[in-house]
Order: C-alpha cells, then structure tokens, then sequence
C-alpha cells in the first residue's frame, strides 16, 4: 500500500537481481537496462526531468 | 485566453517554501537562436496550434542577446555549483541562423561557464541545412546533433513539408548519411506518432540510420483540442501503437538502440526517477530563452494556450533564479502535488506522474488534470510492466 492514499503501487523489486543473472542474458533490452539501474543503484538517486524535443 | 483560476496561475509559492520546499536549479537550457523555420510542419506546436507568439519575436537572435544568455547560464552554473549543464540550441530551424552564430553561441557559453562546469551542448535540427562544412563548424565547437525524422518517406513527407508541399524526407536523409560518417556527434532521432504509419515499419525505418537513441513523441493535444485519432473515451490507440514498437524493440535478440520514453519507463518501474518530463514525477530543470531574450517555460505548453510558456522575466533584467519562483515553474517541480486527485488515486501514479505536462491542460481548469492521454498511458505502462514482471521472475529463479 502507499503511504500516500489508498492506492496500491506497482514498482518492481530489483533487490534480488544479480550481475551473476545478467551473465546469463545476451546483450538484449532488459540486460543493458538492468545493467545500467544495476551500476548506478549506488549513486544519489536525484534527476530532473529533462528537455522532451530534443536528443 | 485562459481564465484566471487556471491553475497553477494562484500557486502559493511562499507557502510551498514555509513548508520546506525548495526549487531546483535549471540544469538544461533551451536557446531559440531563430523562431522561424524552413519547414512547414502541419502537426508544429509553435506555429500551428494555440500560439502565435513568433511573429512578434526577432527571427534571429542578437549577439548581444546570445552574450547575455550565456552569461546567465554562467550565472547560474556558479550560483548553485553545477556540475554539469546541458544546452541545447532550437528554434524554429536553429541552423537558420547560420554558423556563425553557432560558433558565437558555443564560444561565450564556455566563456561564462565556471571551469568546474562541464559543458553538453547540441543542437535539435530538421536536418535539411546539415552540409559537411556546417557540420566542421559544429565539430569544431563540441556540438551533438539530434535530427527529427517521422519514419520512412511516405510517412515523414506527410507532415514534414515544406511551405510547397514538397517533403523533406529525401533532404533528412542526406544529413544523415553526412552524421553516419561523424558517429560522436550524432544524438539520435526524435519521431512523432502519427497512427497512419505502422509502428514495426516506422521503428525499423529510423533504425536503418543506427541511431544511438531515438525518442517517440506523442502528437501535442489537451483535452480542449485533442490529439488527432485521441477519442474521448477509455480506448488507447497511441498506447497500442508504441507496445508495438516496445515488443519489437524489447524482444530484439540484441539491443538495437535506446529508445527514451520506454527506458524512462522501466527506470520508473524499477524505482528510479525519471530523467525526461514526459513521464515520472522528477522537477523540471529546463528553462528556455527566446530570441528577444525572454525566459519562458518550455515551449511544448504553446499547444495549450497562446502565451503559455511567458514569465513576463527577461535574460537582460532577471537571473535564471527569478524564473525558478514563477508559479508556473514551480508547478513543475512539486511533484505528487501538481497531480489531479484522479493521479492521486491511480496505481501507476508514480510511474506516469500525470504524462507530458501540456497535454493535461483543459480550459478554464488549467493544467491540474490527467493527460488527455491517460488511457494510453496506462495500458503503456501496465504492459511495460507486466513484461519487465515476467522477466524478473523467470531471471531470478535461475540458479
């Protein structure tokens, strides 16, 4: 449950992924992704959201 | 013309600061070094929906002003210990204005930059002024280019058109082909939907330039003037269309290239914050200079109303921390608080964070409703997550 209200969240849980799973997969979307969130879990968690028209 | 109890036009700002809010530095700037451009997009949210504000603007902006924008930014940077900001040069047609400008632009920017700054620069084109000498001028100056292309040629030559008629397929391609021989400096392509073309088609299409990203945008509408084919109702065309492109993508024995809302979005669900305003509950860092020098909100808002991206602030009367208390910024960057009690109560609320800003605006209530868009962003979002799910559980039972 939320804290927030009475709504129930939907996030996924990473904590039992591990690089050793990520051995296993080929270098597909959901490896480099999770790679990626993997590498940088340790790091300040704060972001802006950026520019949508550009790249 | 919006009324006045359009929200966020009452936002307490004090208030938010009593009860420990505190802005966010703008980390990204968008500068309109021309508001004219050399195409004639039918689907434009700067000359064809609710705004005419470029005809009133300089077509070309001044030294003076490029100087003093840039100094800003350096102002700014200093004032709050950036480590890093992102400029990105945009219009109208930014390579309008010649390279001359360019070269100016990037020049003073590193000039006012504290040295601990790092600098991203680029610059968000239609492609069709890209020459190998303009792109020296650009290597030379440390700029990546993101091109805007729609997919194959009959699907970009619907819409981007030049004033004749004319499509400007054949002309992207050839700036393409000129990047694909400067990888560093190609950013990748931005895509609007339109649900004419077939996604798988329209995805592989872009993919046949090796883009290092791509990005799909959704067609700007609000609930007072919708997106084309966006029906008032529970269905999710957009929704139905982008899972197409996510499976084909997702399921790609190898990755192909970063797709930026779906990687956002898994980001989301994974419990990270979002780094695009199109998606999450991140604050918005951007803040955008026109070419009179006015510092206006993001320039997507020109879908709602005409004038909705104005502060009424100036690069030559105002820092950029005058517009980080302007109820309009700030309404970007509170979060769960911006949101409608609809988001409050959905489960995806965190994940979504209400969608792209604009599209939530309804005349005569502002900007504190779902997105136009909601239904298909929620069947987005549950179907990126329900595979992401799947995928999860299969991997973590592996021994």
């Amino acid at each position: 449950m939320d804290a927030t209200s009475d709504r129930e969240s939907d996030l996924l849980d990473l904590t039992a992924v591990r690089l050793a799973h990520l051995g296993q997969l080929d270098d597909t979307v959901l490896a480099r992704s999770l790679r990626r969130l993997l590498d940088e879990a340790d790091r300040p968690q704060d972001a802006i959201a950026g520019f949508q028209s550009a790249l | 013309m919006p009324l006045s109890t359009e929200w966020p036009e009452h936002l307490d700002v004090a208030a938010l600061e009593a009860g420990g809010w505190r802005p966010t530095p703008f980390q990204q700037f968008v500068v309109k070094v021309h508001s004219r451009c050399n195409l004639a997009c039918d689907y434009c949210y700067i000359y064809e929906l609710g705004d005419s504000t470029w005809r009133s603007k300089p077509t070309v902006m001044a030294p003076e002003i490029i100087d003093r924008t840039c100094a800003r930014i350096g102002e700014h940077a200093r004032a709050h210990g950036l480590g890093a900001v992102r400029v990105v040069l945009h219009g109208g047609e930014p390579l309008l204005a010649g390279a001359a400008t360019l070269a100016r632009t990037a020049t003073a920017l590193r000039a006012a930059l504290p040295p601990a700054t790092t600098l991203a620069l680029s610059v968000q084109t239609n492609g069709v002024l890209l020459t190998d000498a303009l792109l020296d001028t650009l290597a030379t100056h440390g700029y990546t280019v993101g091109l805007s292309l729609d997919g194959d040629q009959e699907a970009h030559d619907r819409h981007r058109r030049y004033a004749n008629g004319r499509g400007s397929h054949r002309a992207v391609v050839a700036a393409l082909d000129l990047l694909a021989a400067r990888p560093g400096m190609f950013a990748g392509l931005l895509c609007t939907v339109d649900l004419e073309n077939a996604p798988v088609a329209t995805y592989e299409a872009l993919l046949a330039f090796r883009p290092p990203a791509m990005d799909l945008l959704l067609p700007h509408g609000t609930w007072s003037s919708p997106p084309p084919r966006r029906p008032a109702d529970g269905s999710a065309p957009y929704a139905d269309w982008l899972i197409a492109v996510f499976d084909r993508w997702y399921d790609a024995p190898r990755w192909e290239t970063d797709i930026r809302l779906f990687d956002e979005i898994i980001r989301l669900v994974c419990g990270r914050p979002s780094r695009t305003e199109v998606v999450g509950l991140s604050p918005s860092g951007v803040v955008v200079v026109d070419t009179d020098g006015a510092v206006e909100q993001v320039d997507t808002l020109k879908a709602a109303y005409h004038g909705a991206p104005d502060t009424g602030l100036s690069v030559f009367d105002h820092p950029f921390d005058a517009a980080l208390r302007h109820p309009a910024m700030v309404a970007r960057q509170i979060g769960l608080a911006a949101l409608s009690p609809t988001c409050m109560r959905c489960p995806v609320r965190d994940v979504c964070g209400g969608g792209c800003y604009p599209h939530r605006y309804r005349a005569g209530s502002g900007f504190r409703n779902p997105s136009v868009y909601c239904a298909d962003m929620r069947r987005l979002i549950d179907h990126i997550t329900g595979r992401l799910r799947a995928d999860l559980r299969a991997l973590t039972r592996l021994p």
